[in-house]
């Protein structure tokens, strides 16, 4: 995917995806996670797993909370590049690649999709 | 600049586009002038890759040699190692760099043996000791002008000097770029002169990382590694904006004395001088220079002051 396309990108929260704010401010993400199909099978076999999804948390740090509350389905990754660079002062290059990579580890977790333009 | 007929003088509309201005990048003995929307995406030792939003837009290697060599001969020695050829048909912005470099750069057009390569330019700079292979990215029907004007701008500039991303500085002479490390947030150059050594980092946004932290206390905890232990840095001031710095010695002491003569042989003996500060609200820059007792307080503050945020 070139890098046009993927700035153009609109990336949306899951529903499924509870957020809270605990001590200290730090944004808490609760998202539902399931074993790898191959562990899976072995852990009920062995009676170590019910089947049920797995809750699991994400503390998001200042810059991460800050995306998170960029992310509205309607924004593209671009426009939260350029508010984080403004925001922070940091270079427009840089920006863009921290959006990128906090918003493929919220997606390698199931916390966001992204749609095209 | 015009004259309006009130007699006042005004700006011209600038002919020149912002997104096609251009800016120097200077990089391990290297200078180029590119667009201000061409960032490095690649760095190395004699190799960057500059690419924009659309992807790759231009390629530079080069190395030392320790005699002067011409183009062609480099030329045939890559060919016999198969990474190289010469090519007959040189088009678009090949041509537009071969037409813009200075005659007695000797430089040849190339292309890759495998086809997959792009098309470049192989050429010598300061009197041959210096070999350039620049392969421009350009796409058919695109305007060769970028790639022109960095051919005229390619210059061999101090090992010890860097100007890119939001960073520029100059080592004291003498000083190469020795290792880096350019990750988000956090940038680290490091220059060697024999063995000592002065480091610059650059950090960002300061606004997250000193939350809650004074600059000081940072300081102490951050580069507790590279001064070997967590060290106490003090408050001050750097021209003006807000620093923390430490020392370690040397003195007037016979024991100094023998210390400098023991960092000779041991690199941890050397004495150390470190200087954080804030150049502006999202920035902290940082200096670490490793001496063997002949950096002054006063020169180690020259060199953090030749350290400075750079602006296209």
């Amino acid at each position: 995917m070139g890098r046009e396309r993927s700035l153009a990108m609109r990336p949306a929260r899951s529903r499924l995806v509870r957020e809270e704010i605990v001590e200290g401010g730090v944004v808490r993400l609760t998202y539902l996670s399931a074993y790898k199909p191959w562990f899976a099978g072995l852990a009920r076999r062995v009676g170590a797993w019910d089947g049920k999804p797995l809750e699991r948390k994400l503390d998001l740090d200042e810059l991460g909370a800050f995306c998170w509350n960029l992310i509205d389905g309607e924004r593209q990754v671009k426009e939260m590049a350029r508010i984080l660079a403004e925001r922070y002062g940091l270079p427009a290059r840089e920006a863009e690649l921290s959006v990128a990579a906090f918003l493929r580890e919220l997606g390698k977790r199931g916390i966001i999709g992204v749609r095209d333009e | 600049m015009t004259i309006v007929p009130s007699g006042k003088l005004e700006d011209a509309p600038s002919a020149v586009p912002a997104e096609t201005q251009a800016a120097a990048a200077v990089w391990d003995g290297m200078s180029v002038d590119v667009p201000a929307t061409w960032e490095p995406a690649r760095l190395g030792l004699g190799y960057i890759l500059f690419e924009d939003a659309t992807g790759p837009r231009l390629t530079l290697r080069w190395q030392s040699l320790k005699s002067p060599a011409a183009p062609e001969k480099v030329l045939r020695r890559l060919s016999r190692r198969k990474q190289l050829m010469l090519s007959d048909k040189p088009q678009g912005a090949v041509a537009a760099m071969l037409s813009a470099l200075p005659g007695e750069c000797g430089a040849l057009p190339c292309a890759d043996v495998t086809g997959r390569g792009a098309d470049a330019v192989l050429f010598a700079l300061q009197g041959g000791t210096m070999a350039v292979l620049a392969a421009p990215h350009a796409r058919e029907g695109e305007k060769a002008g970028p790639w022109a004007v960095a051919a005229k701008t390619l210059s061999a500039a101090d090992p010890g000097a860097f100007s890119l991303f939001d960073v520029s500085g100059v080592a004291p002479a003498g000083f190469r770029l020795a290792a880096f490390s350019v990750q988000l947030g956090h940038f680290h150059f490091q220059f060697r002169q024999g063995g000592e050594t002065l480091d610059y980092y650059r950090f960002a946004p300061a606004e997250v990382i000193l939350r809650a932290k004074s600059l000081e206390g940072w300081a102490g905890e951050v580069f507790a590694q590279a001064l070997d232990k967590a060290r106490v840095f003090a408050p001050g001031y750097l021209g003006g904006s807000p620093a923390a710095s430490f020392q370690d010695g040397p003195g007037a002491s016979f024991a100094s004395a023998a210390r400098a003569a023991a960092s000779r042989v041991f690199d941890r003996a050397r004495f150390a001088r470190a200087m954080a500060w804030r150049p502006d609200a999202s920035r902290i820059f940082a200096a670490i220079a490793r001496h063997r007792g002949g950096l002054s307080e006063t020169r180690f503050e020259e060199v953090c002051t030749r350290y400075a945020v750079r602006t296209p």
